[in-house]
């Protein structure tokens, strides 16, 4: 089913004071904005002044539904299609977080902005095997991993999900308290990604499912001399098949990088073309919205 | 339609018993079945890969349309599921 979500009309610069100011209602790839296309982040925004709410960043729609099994208070739905976006009922929610702590996408966070002063409690599931402790800094990071900034950990709780997960509440400024996606305890330098590096391990194995290319075409097409991404995926093929590369762009950026002797900054992306998945020309026309 | 009611599908003909609301590719993979289609270029068995909509390996055709992502579909009482060029190694798709 095609689902038309709600805008919100209230824009975090409004209501707050701080922030940015009315972004006209577009959705933001970082979701931090409350006119960013989550109709209720706007009311949960509102609700968090007076208890611990449950925010949801589910941006896509991939067939799962444990927020709403988790959820003891019905705040959280889905609905018949697993695909649909979970939609969440602030008034309704009582801040557990359980639904934190299972959602496996990590799309989903408390917001408490009680305390007032400009500050706001956000809490966030942690799955590493470092031991969050409260009273100590944490460094939080946005939906990409990038650090917003430190924050005092106010609160660690064993979650009620999985025992792996925790659940660490952090006080942050209200201007970020939206970006916040998860809490890292110390400065990582990430080298390389480690599904990159499962490929190396994996042989000869496909590289670009949707057109079948294995690594060694990879290799030996990326041996030509081909300077840029875009000149390689069409020589190869890679990446221009029904998926767009969201499989195989990052694995044959890092081929390329290493052949070409330029990094992977240098490369740039990819182009994927619009649509991102294919999409039926008569729901592009209006026509039957049926399949999605 | 009651989620988790019994419904049938037919997969390339063949009933296959499969819960209202589930993807089609959970229905098609508790039957035991796990290839959804043949690559074009090497005509290999594919089957469902990612699970959540993305790497299109599960497309297959369902009631007339091509192309569609089992792993998001969910199962309808009388669909008709079709392994896309057709079946090729025998019905039981393993």
């Amino acid at each position: 089913m095609l689902r038309l979500r709600k805008t919100g009309t209230v824009d975090m610069g409004r209501s707050s004071g701080k922030g940015k100011g009315a972004d006209g209602g577009r959705p933001r790839e970082g979701g931090e904005s409350l006119a960013g296309g989550h109709g209720d982040w706007a009311r949960a925004w509102e609700v968090s002044r007076r208890k611990a709410v449950a925010v949801i960043d589910c941006r896509q729609e991939i067939p799962c539904n444990p927020c709403e099994t988790a959820c003891s208070k019905g705040a959280i739905r889905v609905g018949e299609d697993i695909c649909a976006l979970p939609v969440s009922d602030p008034e309704a929610c009582d801040g557990c977080g359980r639904c934190v702590a299972v959602c496996p996408g990590m799309a989903v966070f408390l917001l408490d902005r009680r305390a007032g002063g400009g500050m706001a409690a956000v809490t966030v599931p942690y799955e590493m095997g470092e031991e969050p402790r409260a009273g100590e800094e944490a460094r939080a990071v946005d939906g990409e991993g990038k650090e917003l900034g430190k924050g005092k950990i106010l609160k660690v709780t064993a979650a009620g999900g999985t025992a792996a997960t925790k659940l660490v509440t952090l006080e942050v400024p209200e201007e970020w308290a939206l970006k916040v996606r998860g809490v890292r305890l110390r400065e990582i330098f990430i080298e390389e990604a480690e599904e990159v590096e499962g490929y190396r391990g994996a042989g000869d194995c496909i590289v670009c499912r949707c057109e079948e290319i294995v690594r060694s075409e990879v290799e030996e097409t990326a041996g030509h001399g081909f300077r840029s991404l875009a000149a390689l995926r069409r020589a190869s093929r890679v990446g221009l098949g029904y998926c767009q590369g969201r499989f195989c762009l990052e694995p044959l950026r890092r081929e390329l990088a290493e052949k070409s002797g330029r990094t992977v900054e240098e490369l740039g992306f990819g182009s994927p073309r619009p649509p991102l998945r294919p999409v039926r020309l008569s729901r592009l026309g209006g026509g039957d919205v049926r399949d999605t | 339609m009651v989620a988790g009611e019994e419904v049938t599908i037919f997969v390339d003909g063949r009933r296959v018993t499969a819960r209202a609301g589930e993807p089609v590719a959970a229905a098609l993979y508790a039957a035991g079945i796990r290839t959804t289609r043949f690559s074009r270029r090497r005509g290999e068995a594919r089957g469902p890969f990612c699970m959540v909509g993305r790497c299109t390996e599960c497309v297959m055709t369902v009631d007339g349309v091509e192309n569609v992502r089992t792993c998001t579909t969910p199962v309808r009482d009388g669909m008709r599921v079709e392994t896309p060029g057709g079946r090729r190694h025998g019905p039981s798709g393993a």
